[in-house]
């Protein structure tokens, strides 16, 4: 790579001979070549990134020697386990931050090589407008930006803005960075060539202050402490005002917070109150007018009137139906489409409120009292059913060679050989709800971008996040309350695993930390005595 | 950003990086550490209690 010094004296020499040809094929030379460059050199930082996580992270195991020796002196290989499981658990933490870190500082050192480009795009409709803008008003070669020259500037200022916000991520530094960037860029397409950098330099601070000037005009703060402050005095002082600035906002933020989260505990516990005084609450519940209601805490409410007598489990059993039916009802009205039937939809209902809600909240007997009382431990035994199911049917498209794109999905999906095929293999023809739903997992798959880049990933992870995604204690209540036969529940938690540990292996981020409360929830299982020693450390060490 | 800028971003960037690497590096091997003394505590406490077996069926009384 040419240095700027050496690039900037040729480009003189070509100008002062007027070579526009000469001009224009230094130009292309220069963006291949310094392109080509930047991105080698973000490979490389990449490659050696990577070798120093490998480095940092090799895998942690009790050496042969010392299995031997445990061996010899009648040790037991589940009480190894336990002496390293809260170590383990440690290193599993630290892995993932590691991993994060390289995911991380890999997608921001991509960005920087991607910027040009992004740039480019933005450059050629808004930026390019407020260029044409700026020109017309000949006022950015001169000294647009002193104070004179604000008012002009501030709706291009607000357009910057608006750039940031909407290219921008959600994560704040990396807006910053954009919006730096941009401005950047800006300055220096109108800048004129024989402009020094510190000029170039000076005027791309004031845009950036300008933006934050416009900015915390409306800033209550600013506005009861420097009101009428002119841009020439706030750039003087621009440092202490953004950090008193930046400080108020973290404590109004945190204090309306804890005001809000205040105020809702008392309207919940007034509600409660409300309910429980009422004499006709009871009777409310047993006829379905009420059941659950958003605002407060129904499993309380629930819990109090059956310890009162006021209403018994089965109450809860009907009043529970008819509120999914009731739901089933409004998503109807509301245009919502769901791929289940109307009774799978309401047995879903009834399920997630036994186990996400009344689960958390109820004591686990009064859980199970309510679903014998509604009958209800088929909803949750032909849950799982479907759930090992749609797991087996990802495990097929893959068994089948079908790695290609979602339009030979469907047509696989609904090809009636590969039903038989299914059939052969399972001894069932997948169901309509499983065809649908297998749809949407693989839409979801090809809109992943790992996806994209690596066909081979299909329904068998796609499948396993039907359990992957559970809840914590979801499993824990299945056990609890002895809902399917236990090896069908041992199946799903296995299945469940797997799809964490495939993610895993794979890099797929979002998932590494359900895999991390997957493992603490399989912990938890042995520790309350569902899973034996032996399950745990399998399920753990596949 | 000029390619000047952009080596010099990467190189920030990768420095920083490296930098929460290197202490969560060293974190992860005091854990590693950690877990091997664990182990070595595991074999010795069986080691105690296989002498100790073999002292008790010999007669003797069990060390500590």
């Amino acid at each position: 790579m040419s240095t700027e010094n050496e690039v900037t004296k040729k480009i003189a020499s070509l100008e002062e001979n007027n070579d526009v040809a000469g001009l224009e094929e230094m130009k292309n030379d220069a963006e291949v070549s310094f392109d080509g460059e930047t991105v080698g050199l973000a490979e490389q930082a990449i490659t050696r990134l990577n070798t120093k996580v490998e480095e940092i992270t090799p895998t942690v195991e009790t050496t042969e020697s010392q299995k031997t020796k445990i061996e010899n002196l009648d040790g037991n290989k589940n009480d190894l386990q336990e002496v390293t499981a809260p170590v383990d658990e440690k290193i599993a933490e630290t892995d993932i931050k590691i991993k994060s870190i390289e995911t991380e500082t890999q997608k921001k050192i991509e960005a920087v090589v991607g910027s040009e480009k992004k740039l480019d795009i933005e450059n050629s409709t808004e930026i390019k407008d407020a260029i044409n803008f700026l020109d017309q008003e000949n006022k950015i070669s001169q000294d647009l930006l002193n104070e004179q020259g604000f008012q002009t500037l501030m709706p291009e200022a607000r357009k910057f803005k608006s750039y940031n916000e909407h290219y921008g991520t959600q994560d704040k530094e990396s807006n910053s960075y954009h919006l730096e960037e941009r401005i950047k860029k800006f300055i220096q397409l109108n800048s004129p060539q024989n402009e020094s950098e510190e000029q170039t330099s000076e005027k791309e601070k004031n845009l950036m202050m300008a933006v934050e000037y416009r900015e915390l005009q409306d800033h209550p703060y600013y506005i009861e402490q420097y009101n009428n402050l002119s841009f020439k005095d706030f750039k003087k002082q621009e440092p202490e005002i953004l950090s008193k600035v930046r400080f108020f906002d973290a404590t109004r933020n945190q204090e309306s917070r804890i005001e809000k989260e205040n105020k809702e505990e008392a309207n919940k516990t007034e509600l409660i109150k409300k309910y429980l005084e009422d004499p006709q609450t009871a009777e409310k519940i047993k006829s379905g007018e009420i059941f659950f209601d958003s605002n407060t805490n129904t499993p309380l409410i629930l819990e109090k009137l059956i310890e009162k007598g006021a209403i018994s489990p089965s109450n809860v059993a009907e009043s529970l139906k008819r509120y999914a039916e009731e739901q089933l009802k409004k998503s109807k009205s509301a245009g919502f489409r769901s791929s289940m039937s109307d009774s799978e939809a309401i047995q879903d209902t009834i399920k997630s409120q036994l186990v996400h809600n009344f689960g958390d909240q109820l004591p686990v007997n009064l859980v199970k009292q309510i679903i014998e009382a509604g009958n209800f431990q088929n909803i949750f035994y032909n849950r799982i059913e479907n759930d090992i199911s749609r797991h087996n049917t990802g495990k097929l498209y893959k068994h089948v060679g079908y790695q290609s794109n979602l339009k030979k999905a469907s047509e696989f999906i609904t090809d009636p050989s590969q039903k038989q095929k299914f059939k052969e293999k399972f001894g069932q023809e997948p169901s309509e709800l499983y065809i649908s739903e297998m749809k949407q997992d693989l839409e979801n798959a090809f809109n992943y971008p790992d996806t994209k880049e690596n066909p081979d990933i299909t329904g068998t992870f796609f499948a396993g996040r039907s359990f992957s995604h559970k809840m914590d204690g979801y499993f824990d209540e299945l056990f609890k309350n002895q809902i399917a036969p236990r090896e069908k529940i041992m199946e799903a938690l296995t299945k469940s695993v797997e799809a964490l540990k495939f993610a895993e292996d794979r890099k797929f981020n979002s998932d590494v930390p359900d895999r991390n409360s997957k493992i603490r929830e399989v912990i938890k299982l042995n520790q309350d005595g569902f899973i034996t020693d032996e399950e745990k450390s399998k399920l753990l060490n596949p | 950003m000029t390619p000047q800028e952009q080596a010099k971003k990467i190189e920030e960037i990768y420095n920083e990086a490296i930098a929460k690497l290197d202490v969560l590096g060293q974190e992860r091997s005091n854990l590693v550490n950690e877990r091997q003394d664990a182990i070595r505590g595991y074999i010795k406490d069986l080691e105690t209690k296989k002498v100790n077996a073999i002292r008790t069926s010999l007669g003797l009384s069990a060390s500590q």
